[in-house]
């Protein structure tokens, strides 16, 4: 058999060491002929007479094995195909385990999935140090669970309790911790490893009691998990915490515990089965689909430089912030927590320390999960430097502003900037949703401008959306998109238009929310009917949360678009005309709070509901739960199909990424268009078209659905045969 | 010197009371932003910068070179190198002379140079027998290490005070206010006299404050730990300080016979500053601006227990080094380290016995005009953070000759330990 992915390499002593290099550029990925090449391969080293040990390591740098290949899973349609590709998969796994010599896998660098999986069927494991080694378990990310016996062999390597956070969240772990709960039984510094090998070699075989000794659990674990009542504790709780991070949209890490709590006092075999049973139902569920999708895309973006020219793409060193509100404050630590030099400007130096102070609070949250010290907080807060005028913007490579949303106000202040900038550095503006052409039209050098919208909170909020306006170059788009990317987001290109993307989309939500209030609909229960359906937040609660002012400023940019115009019902504007009602910010808005926390709605709402209801002969009436999803999601998903049609982004895919990126919409659902799509446009437009004619003009559907009547959903039969059926099989 | 010196611009925190607005701010910390408002301000790559250093007296624990520690704290590269100077009071004019010196030497010809002292972060220590007992836990015999943890239990000590023993000159024994009593009984310097002169100097202060002449020379930063504010001037300054409130004071280094108060000697302050300092060939390369040049300078040294003195000598040293006579110099900024002490060496220049005495002078240096002398207040109205002054006496004497239209500055001031320094300047 010829060998493509692996090469043996024998010494004299009897060790021998299996070389993976698959054929994938940087990665070592597992797949239906890597794994069979492997088979042949421990069908020949299990009647090696002079083997002793098999050392199995990667032929590429910083990493191990990266897992299996992710559209082998995507094509899977059926149970069937899904069960039978995982229990091949298994067996090879099983032949490696019983080899009849002992072998080590050697993780210097990423170890993920199918990779672990591998690793878990060696009887020893040993990593590096390595800045990139990282050991997990990510599959329940892509809605499916281990199938290559992650459920099974982990728990009964180091238990339950530090097993299940690696199954369930799917968030990987350094080398140091995986030492520490027994997973790998040695680290190594990479650049030792020559001699960590040999070390271990020699353990391995003349004393392996004493590597075996210390994956021993503590007796307190063994307390807890050694007992039926203390193992029903531990898969109670996990349960909990599965339910309050995901709620119940995201099937995989419920399978997946069940899976484990099936299996693990059970033969070995039997849990192997138990866990292909679930893997392959999770494998054609939508779910899993919509997750593998909106990973590609994702993996699209990072590649995407929107530029064919490497050179065109200019490296941000030194950065300035106009303004230093709420939002220039934290798009400075942003900056900053990146080692972005950033000097951050306003008006006064009273508002200068609201951006530092802005800027330490996000810190703060870093400060308590621990993952920086206070001193290396204190030098990094060094590194941002207050200005009340221009003293240093000369040497800038960016600049941005963040100042208040008024047309006139950024056009003035661009013209003033340009003078203390050079020619070439870049000027862009975090508008969320002014014109950007408009605003290049007062610069001398237009070229060098576009809008870099950041998204509120900024650290927490992963899409950045990029608006190159007509003039902008392709070097400044180019290097506005790295600088994203350095940052740690998600940069999405989108054409200048009002509101861009996400906010276009989200506004004819937020304008039906006030509908629905004024028909008599209770803030709480349309905050709650949403958020069951997975949002993370209701659209009254969001409305509080951007602020009811600026809600105001972006309704009224929209209005004077004939594009995005409209209708009100006026509920908003009336709200407004009361000064203290500002939202979240100033504790009072559609509902009170007291530091920071939500109290209870603020009753003085319903005056102006009721004038509303009066003024345009509303009766109040119930409203049904179906009701008032539907008008709130469908006329946002109808604006979505508008954005496609208008061809503000590139693809469904990134439309779809993007809004779930921008509002925490449910991934689970693939995201609006995604959504449409499995609902049947069909389905769509006669809904729409009903609501239409009861509520008027906003619910127009849009050109798209006017035109494919008879538009088919997709994955309709993945649905039938998919999650859907689980809890007839639980019983 | 055979270059020409030439300080391309400079920048000082505010200066507040230890203990006050910036005592949540290391020394390092404070010294960070003034390079990087510096090296903005001038607009300069970092990387181009030969070499950092500073001047800082009580060099604390956790930022040994501290002026290492800045360049790499402020963001410049890790390739440019740096070493810290202490001349105690002298440092922050030391850092600049020693750059000079490199520059001279063709060792580079773009330096930053300055001067930080954090006292608010001075810390306690033990005494020794604190030490001792301390030690006694570390040891192996577990019968030692019980009874120095009960001793340890049983006693508390009093700490030694790091401020105190820095201000105290180990050699003599005397703490720096008592120097300066000497000088005031040496030279016969009333009580009377001493209020009025540092009364002199916060109104100088107050009324150059009141016309905005600090705002070019001070960089606000923010307060620690907080964030919540911005400190945009000096801070801890009396603005209502009367004769009255002064002669109130109790002598505080001498409680018997003594005239010397808080009030009429300098406060202990936080701060720092830094200059940019290149040739003049170089400056006229890069198309700087420059502030002025540093014509000269001259150390020289004394009995520690008359410091004070200091700058006496050194001025004398420097007029004889530069051929140059007290009257070239048409502004004098003399650190008021205390009334008494600023009053003894105008005393001593205006005579000819000294002179001839201490000298060896036929004829005095000549009495100081006290209109060219700290006309903007000096460190009994605005601190005096020991490392720091030596750069903020050259930084603002040349920024006072600008604006004044002035040309030749002379800045000196008196070292503990019983120093001197004074160094000639000239506006460009």
């Amino acid at each position: 058999m010829k060998r493509e992915a692996f090469t043996i390499q024998e010494e004299s002593n009897g060790t021998i060491h299996l070389w993976i290099h698959t054929s994938n550029e940087s990665m070592n990925v597992l797949n239906q002929s890597v794994l069979q090449e492997l088979d042949g391969l421990l069908q020949e080293l299990a009647q090696l007479r002079k083997a002793r040990i098999l050392f199995i390591r990667s032929g590429k740098p910083n990493v191990f094995v990266s897992g299996a290949n992710i559209r082998e899973i995507e094509k899977i349609q059926s149970q069937l195909t899904a069960k039978s590709l995982v229990t091949e998969g298994k067996k090879v796994f099983d032949k490696l385990a019983d080899l009849p010599f002992p072998t080590v896998a050697v993780i210097d660098g990423v170890c993920l999935g199918g990779g672990l999986e591998l690793a878990l069927a060696c009887r020893y494991r040993i990593a590096t140090d390595n800045l990139k080694t990282r050991l997990g378990l990510p599959e329940v990310q892509l809605g499916i669970l281990p199938g290559l016996g992650g459920t099974q062999r982990l728990p009964r390597l180091i238990g339950l309790q530090a097993a299940l956070p690696l199954i369930l969240s799917g968030n990987p772990i350094d080398a140091r911790k995986a030492l520490r709960i027994h997973l790998v039984d040695a680290i190594y510094h990479p650049e030792y490893l020559k001699w960590g090998i040999e070390t271990f070699r020699k353990q391995v075989l003349h004393a392996p009691q004493k590597i075996l000794r210390k994956r021993r659990q503590s007796m307190a674990a063994l307390l807890l998990e050694g007992n039926p009542l203390g193992r029903m504790l531990i898969y109670r709780t996990a349960k909990k915490t599965i339910l309050t991070k995901t709620g119940t949209h995201y099937p995989a890490p419920l399978a997946a515990l069940q899976a484990v709590r099936k299996g693990y006092r059970r033969s070995l075999q039997r849990g192997m089965a138990i866990e292909s049973r679930y893997f392959s139902r999770l494998a054609v569920s939508p779910v899993s689909k919509h997750l593998i999708r909106l990973f590609f895309t994702g993996q699209q973006i990072k590649k995407e430089t929107y530029s064919h020219n490497l050179a065109d793409v200019q490296k941000i060193q030194k950065t300035a912030i106009l303004g230093a509100g709420v939002m220039g404050g934290t798009i400075a630590w942003l900056f900053n927590n990146h080692s972005v030099p950033v000097i951050l400007k306003d008006i006064s130096w009273k508002a200068v320390a609201q951006g530092f102070q802005s800027c330490r609070r996000a810190y703060a949250y870093l400060l308590k999960k621990g993952k920086l010290t206070p001193a290396e907080v204190d030098m990094r807060m060094l590194r941002i430097s207050g200005q009340t005028n221009y003293t240093g913007f000369k040497r800038c490579d960016l600049v941005l502003e963040a100042i208040p949303e008024d047309l006139r106000l950024k056009k003035t202040t661009l013209q003033e900037l340009e003078l203390y900038v050079a020619p070439e550095t870049i000027i862009a503006s975090n508008t969320s949703a002014l014109s950007i052409d408009e605003m290049a039209s007062v610069l001398r050098y237009p070229n060098r401008f576009l809008g870099m919208h950041f998204f509120n909170p900024v650290n927490r909020m992963p899409l950045v959306e990029i608006i190159p306006g007509k003039q902008t170059s392709a070097s400044v788009l180019a290097s506005a998109v790295q600088l994203v990317k350095d940052l740690g987001k998600t940069p999405i290109v989108v054409k200048d238009s009002p509101g861009f993307l996400v906010n276009r989309i989200l506004l004819p939500y937020l304008n039906e929310t006030t509908y629905l209030l004024a028909e008599g609909a209770k803030a709480e229960r349309i905050d709650k009917i949403m958020r069951d359906f997975g949002m993370p937040m209701g659209p009254v609660e969001l409305l509080d949360e951007i602020g009811l002012d600026t809600a105001g400023k972006v309704v009224h940019v929209f209005s004077i678009q004939p594009k995005t115009q409209m209708e009100s019902n006026g509920l908003l504007e009336r709200i407004l005309t009361e000064k203290s009602f500002l939202g979240r910010k100033n504790g009072l808005g559609f509902y009170r709070y007291r530091k920071g926390k939500k109290t209870g709605f603020n009753e003085a709402i319903n005056l102006f509901v009721r004038e509303v209801q009066y003024h345009q002969h509303i009766s109040p009436r119930y409203l049904p739960d179906k009701e008032i999803r539907e008008r709130l999601l469908y006329r946002m998903v109808n604006e979505a199909m508008k954005c496609m049609e208008e061809q503000l982004v590139a693809s469904e895919t990134l439309l779809d990424l993007a809004f779930i990126y921008g509002t925490g919409f449910p991934a689970s659902t693939g995201g609006p268009l995604q959504y449409t799509h499995d609902l049947g446009h069909g389905n769509l437009l006669d809904a729409l078209q009903r609501y239409q004619q009861r509520f008027g003009e906003r619910f127009l559907p849009c050109q798209t659905l006017q035109h494919e009547r008879h538009a088919q959903p997709r994955y309709r039969h993945a649905e039938r045969d998919g999650i859907k059926s689980k809890h007839t099989h639980t019983h | 010197m055979q270059k020409r010196i030439c300080i391309v611009d400079g920048i000082r925190t505010p200066m507040c009371k230890a203990g006050g607005s910036l005592q949540h701010t290391t020394a390092d910390e404070l010294a960070v932003y003034t390079v990087t408002h510096l090296l903005q301000r001038v607009g300069i790559e970092a990387g181009r910068i030969d070499e950092v250093i500073f001047g800082n007296v009580s060099m604390p624990v956790e930022a040994a070179n501290i002026s290492r520690v800045i360049a790499l704290k402020a963001g410049i590269p890790s390739s440019v190198p740096g070493y810290t100077v202490q001349r105690n009071c002298a440092s922050g004019m030391e850092s600049v002379v020693a750059a000079a010196r490199k520059i001279a030497n063709n060792e580079g010809d773009l330096f930053l140079a300055g001067g930080t002292e954090s006292m608010s972060n001075i810390p306690l220590l033990y005494n020794q027998r604190m030490v001792e007992r301390f030690r006694g836990l570390m040891t192996k015999n577990r019968w030692k290490r019980m009874r120095s943890l009960l001793s340890l239990w049983l006693s508390f000590e009093q700490p030694v005070i790091g401020l105190e023993k820095g201000l105290t000159d180990p050699v003599s024994g005397l703490i720096m206010g008592q120097t300066a009593e000497l000088l005031a009984r040496q030279f016969q310097i009333s009580r009377d006299e001493q209020d009025e002169f540092a009364l002199w100097s916060y109104q100088k202060y107050l009324a150059a404050k009141a016309e905005h002449r600090f705002v070019s020379e001070v960089v606000p930063i923010p307060h620690k730990p907080g964030y919540d504010r911005f400190i945009t001037e000096d801070e801890g300054i009396r603005e209502d300080q009367t004769y009255q409130s002064l002669a109130h004071l109790r002598p505080y280094f001498d409680r018997t016979d003594g005239t010397v108060t808080v009030g009429n000697s300098c406060a202990i302050t936080d701060g720092a500053a830094s200059l940019l300092v290149t040739s003049e060939a170089t400056a006229e390369r890069m198309g700087f601006n420059p502030l002025g040049y540093l014509k000269d300078y001259a150390i020289s040294a004394l009995n520690p227990e008359i410091m004070g003195l200091g700058p006496v000598f050194a001025c004398h040293q420097l007029f004889e080094k530069t051929h140059s006579t007290l009257n070239d110099y048409e502004l004098i900024e003399m650190n008021e380290a205390f009334a008494a002490q600023v009053i003894a060496n105008e005393r001593a220049f205006a005579s000819d016995q000294f002179a001839r005495e201490h000298l060896g002078r036929k004829t005095a240096l000549g009495p100081i005009d006290r209109d060219k002398l700290n006309v903007n207040g000096g460190a009994i109205a605005l601190g005096h953070p020991v490392g720091m002054t030596g750069t903020r006496l050259i930084l603002h004497t040349l920024k006072e000759l600008r604006r004044r239209n002035l040309k030749k500055g002379l800045a000196t001031l008196c070292v503990g330990g019983g120093q001197g320094f004074a160094v000639a300047l000239e506006a460009a």
